[in-house]
């Protein structure tokens, strides 16, 4: 059967994604449904914080031209030319490759006609894998400091979840309607997206709702922090045709918990009704809009 | 010697250029002669991303031996630093007096 693949995001950072992600994913786990977690906040992986986790560690590297291998012909500049980035270019008569610019196509490397270009791997990032003492798989990408491959090593946890065949995989978007937030959300079944009743609240999620239309995904809403804050997140939602699919109260007890590390679903009394109802409420809808999404 | 310098405008009486990689123009001009030609940069100021790097290759590419720029980027200063060309500050002068002061020795060096 193929997995129901969930993704919980946000315009504005700090609302409570990586909150909803992984209590989700616990209650969605004692229900007896096989489920994989997957951080793709690559930038400033958090997931892991809240579990035991074991992890099995796969680098993830990029191919990257170097060269050349020889004397390149007078005043040839195919490999420059061939560059969509401006990432090759010829100074003193050689290329000189720029890797924050290289998109790792290898269309220089094809363009040379004098062989002296080849591709090495370098490192970007890494990907870990393994089981939480939750009982479900947790799969996470990290992007090395320095580097600026996000959406490769988000691809490349991607598909290491994948691997896991769950019934259920849940992903933890970056914040942000950029590069990383598109890689993280194309082609997954719901968007959940996570809001405050605050004005940045409000007008980050507009963004991202501008973003679920783009890529053609179902949308629903959780509001956090529900009873602080004086915007009308329920107005807005009412207009645009987007159900609030539920609403986590204003508890510093919850913001004291999660500081600590903790599941609210295991340490807060409430915790475990918010995020089975929370399932509930979405998983009929998941199912309803799956037919709609056309097969990649 | 032949030089880059980073210009808003099309000739000597033009001020130089507040920005390195997204300038107007680069004047390429021989110090002895005062002769020089005029060099849209206009590929680089429209790209998105590497215009530092362009704005390199394109005055590599013409031969200068030296840029006199307003202040540099990073990008920019690695390129020039492969391409061997030094970078030479003189924001805020006229294109003319930034040469003369070049040529006293006045300016200082962007990249040391």
């Amino acid at each position: 059967m193929k997995p129901l693949k969930l993704a919980v995001a946000s315009g504005k950072g700090g609302t409570g994604k990586t909150l909803v992600a992984t209590n989700l994913a616990v209650a969605v786990s004692r229900l007896n449904k096989t489920v994989v977690l997957v951080d793709c906040d690559v930038e400033a992986p958090n997931d892991h914080l809240f579990f035991d986790f074991d992890a099995n560690t796969e680098v993830v590297e990029v191919p990257i031209p170097e060269g050349p291998t020889g004397e390149c012909p007078r005043g040839c500049t195919l490999c420059r030319d061939a560059c969509r980035f401006g990432a090759i270019r010829i100074l003193n008569g050689k290329p000189v490759v720029f890797p924050d610019l290289c998109h790792n196509c290898g269309a220089c490397v094809q363009a040379c006609t004098s062989g002296l270009l080849l591709e090495v791997p370098i490192r970007v990032g890494e990907t870990r894998s393994g089981s939480t003492n939750e009982g479900f798989a947790l799969v996470m990408g990290e992007l090395d400091v320095g580097k600026m491959k996000a959406p490769t090593v988000i691809d490349a946890t991607r598909s290491r979840a994948g691997l896991e065949q769950a019934e259920v995989m849940i992903l933890d978007a970056p914040p942000g309607a950029a590069c990383s937030a598109v890689a993280t959300l194309h082609v997954v079944d719901f968007l959940l997206l996570v809001t405050e009743s605050t004005v940045f609240g409000l007008h980050d999620l507009e963004l991202m709702v501008e973003l679920g239309r783009g890529l053609g995904l179902p949308m629903g809403v959780i509001v956090n922090r529900d009873g602080s804050g004086s915007v009308d997140i329920a107005a807005y939602c009412y207009r645009e045709g987007i159900p609030i699919v539920g609403r986590l109260p204003f508890d510093r007890r919850i913001a004291a918990l999660y500081a600590k590390g903790e599941l609210i679903v295991n340490s807060h009394p409430e915790g475990g009704e918010w995020f089975s109802e929370l399932w509930n409420s979405l998983e009929s809808r998941i199912r309803d809009a799956m037919p709609r999404r056309s097969a990649v | 010697m032949k030089i880059a310098v980073c210009s808003e405008g099309n000739d000597l009486a033009a001020k130089v250029d507040n920005r390195f990689g997204r300038t107007s123009f680069f004047l390429v001009i021989d110090t002895d002669s005062l002769d020089f030609e005029v060099i849209s940069n206009t590929e680089n100021q429209n790209g998105a991303h590497g215009s530092g790097i362009g704005a390199v290759e394109l005055i590599a590419g013409l031969g200068a031996e030296a840029v006199l720029a307003p202040e540099l980027g990073p990008a920019a200063a690695g390129a020039l630093r492969i391409a061997s060309i030094p970078a030479y500050a003189a924001g805020g002068l006229t294109v003319a007096d930034a040469v003369s002061a070049f040529k006293r020795g006045e300016l200082t060096r962007l990249d040391a």
